[in-house]
This record gives structure tokens, C-alpha cells and sequence, in this order.
């Protein structure tokens, strides 16, 4: 109980009691939705994931994002969309050439980087609007098979409880 | 002795007050701490792989047995579960499932079947219709690549990425192909 003393020399007396319990059951509640994954990444304002129950947590940022109305690569527009899709003058055999060119530059720089086996095919992790078709992934995963991706992690929203 | 007893008696009568100020401080800090850090959203991944061509040769005990091969088809209204073998007696068997809830369900279960069975295959094949939605390929990607709680097997493990309860680790979008 906190008291403060005025000029008459009357005691007002806070009682603080109640403040200290809804401050105990916020930190509860933080502590519990504290997030222990490996990475922590800010999704783009325009994307939405979908739900799903998997467990395996997102381990690298995405280098590609498929926002509502437009394709980024490590956080540069490579394309815009119109309705979902790519307009006719950006496609090529099913696949996006500059999505394609920007990715085979990224293709090389992993390999350049890489300590690893530099001829073993690449990874990408991908962030996608939950409303999109999969015609448009198919096509970015068309274009990333040229530049020699053949893996995706699909970035989802992960189910509590 | 009288003394001391009235020592006692006002120790007793006096009020004890307990400094919350710090205590206060401290949760403060800590709440904006972890007001700050919060991330309300938790993000997974599921992997997937496309087909890509090898100079590798296939390893020799699986290229010698009589392994199961599982598709399965997603389209608009239903979803095809195409079971075969790849060494004859074929014996090709499909199944349809409705795309609700029940259906995939259902799928699921087979799935689980199918994998009980047939341990060493952990691939499936899927082929997608251009017009599904994401949201929907990943309710499909979850009935094949999940056990969940109550299902037969379902045996949380550490791994590199997490806890695994995989039921088909592997999925080939087999639509994918130039």
C-alpha cells in the first residue's frame, strides 16, 4: 500500500495491489508467447500465410516473397502482378525471366559462399500469400529449377495449442 | 522482565511496510522488454522438393525391390490417391476423396495405412491443379507430411529442425516439370 501525505497532513493511501496483479498475469502471458525460434522474421505487410500443424520452425528469411501484387527477391521487386499472375511479357515457358535471372545470380553467389558441396542443389524458402494460386507458384518454382533450385520451404503460419 | 515484555508490545503494534517501488520497476522493464520482443505470429515450414535430373545412379537395394510408389492428384473438387508398385504385378489402385475436411481426413488415414505397410517408401508424388488456392495445398501438404496427436505412431522427435512427426517427409511436386 503506497501513502502520500497532503498539506492538511490527511494520508492518501494507492492501493497498488491490483496493479501488481495485472502486470504478474501480462508477464505470465508474455513469457508464454515468448518465441524461442531460431529466426525471427517481419512478414511483408501484404502477405497472409495459412494455417498449418507443423512443428518445423522457419530457420532461414526468405529470399523470395510473393506478395499480393508483386514478386520480391531478398527484398528488391523483381514483378509485378496483375490479378495474381504474371503479365504475359514477363513469362517464359511457364517460368518468370527475371525471376529466373535474379535467382541464377543468387545460385552463383550461394556457390561462391559455400563450404559445402557446391554442386548440390539449392534451397529457397519461400514466402506466399495465402490467396494466391498455385499456378503462380508453379511458375516460380519453374524459374528457381532453371537457377538450380529444387528444394522449397513453404513459409506457414503455425497453429498454437 | 516487565521491561522487556513491553518492548515486545510495541514491536507487534508497529506497522510493517514492504518497498514495492523496486519491485514495480523491475516488472516494468520486464514488461516492455517483452512487450517488444512478442512475435504473435509463429512461422513453420514445409518442405517440398521438384523434379530435377541427376548423374547419380539410384542406390542398388532399392533399384532391386518391389517397392510402392504413392501419387496423389489435387484437383478442384476431389483429391486422387494412386497407389502402385514398381515392379509388376503392378496392381495400380485409386481412391478418391472428397477436398472437405472428412475427405482429407479420411485420405490421411489411408495415408497412415499405407505407410505402416510399406516402411520404406516416404515419398509421395503430388500433382496440383494451377487453380488451387495455397491455403488449400498446405491443408493437403499437412494430411501427407503429419502425424498428428491420436494417430498411430505419432512420436514427437528432436531434430536438426525442431520436433519431426513426419509421416511422408518426402513430397515431389510432380506438376512441376518443364
Amino acid at each position: 500500500m503506497a501513502s502520500v501525505g497532503n498539506d492538511g497532513g490527511e494520508q492518501i493511501t494507492l492501493n497498488i495491489m491490483p496493479m501488481l496483479d495485472i502486470f504478474s498475469i501480462l508477464i505470465l502471458f508474455l513469457l508464454m508467447s515468448f518465441s524461442t525460434d531460431p529466426v525471427s522474421h517481419d512478414l511483408n505487410e501484404s502477405t497472409e500465410l495459412p494455417e498449418s500443424a507443423t512443428l518445423n520452425s522457419l530457420d532461414e528469411v526468405p529470399a523470395i516473397v510473393l506478395g499480393v501484387n508483386e514478386i520480391l527477391v531478398n527484398g528488391k521487386k523483381i514483378v509485378t502482378l496483375i490479378n495474381k499472375d504474371v503479365q504475359e511479357r514477363d513469362s517464359s515457358q511457364g517460368a518468370i525471366h527475371d525471376l529466373f535471372l535474379e535467382l541464377e545470380k543468387l545460385a552463383e553467389a550461394n556457390k561462391r559462399f559455400s563450404k559445402t558441396d557446391k554442386k548440390k542443389p539449392g534451397t529457397l524458402t519461400v514466402e506466399i500469400d495465402k490467396k494466391h494460386k498455385f499456378k503462380l507458384l508453379k511458375r516460380v518454382m519453374l524459374s528457381a529449377q532453371q537457377a538450380d533450385f529444387v528444394k522449397f520451404k513453404l513459409m506457414v503460419s503455425k497453429l498454437r495449442g | 522482565m516487565a521491561r522487556h515484555k513491553k518492548k515486545m508490545v510495541s514491536i507487534k503494534e508497529d506497522e510493517v511496510d514492504l518497498n514495492v517501488m523496486p519491485f514495480i520497476d523491475i516488472f516494468s522493464l520486464l514488461c516492455t522488454f517483452l512487450l517488444f520482443t512478442a512475435v504473435f505470429v509463429s512461422i513453420g515450414i514445409l518442405e517440398v522438393q521438384i523434379p530435377f535430373l541427376t548423374n547419380a545412379a539410384p542406390p542398388q537395394d532399392l533399384e532391386s525391390k518391389r517397392l510402392l510408389d504413392v501419387k496423389i492428384d489435387v484437383e478442384m473438387e476431389r483429391v486422387e490417391l494412386t497407389t502402385s508398385f514398381t515392379k509388376p504385378p503392378i496392381d495400380e489402385n485409386r481412391q478418391q476423396f472428397s477436398r472437405d475436411e472428412n475427405g482429407l481426413g479420411e485420405m490421411h488415414s489411408k495415408l497412415i495405412e499405407l505407410r505402416d505397410e510399406y516402411e520404406e517408401t516416404d515419398k509421395v508424388t503430388l500433382f496440383v491443379d494451377d487453380e488451387i488456392l495455397y491455403e488449400d495445398l498446405v491443408k493437403v501438404l499437412d494430411q501427407i507430411k503429419l502425424r498428428f496427436p491420436g494417430d498411430p505412431g505419432f512420436s514427437p522427435q528432436e531434430s536438426g529442425q525442431g520436433i519431426e512427426t513426419s509421416l511422408y517427409p518426402k513430397v515431389v511436386m510432380g506438376s512441376v516439370v518443364l
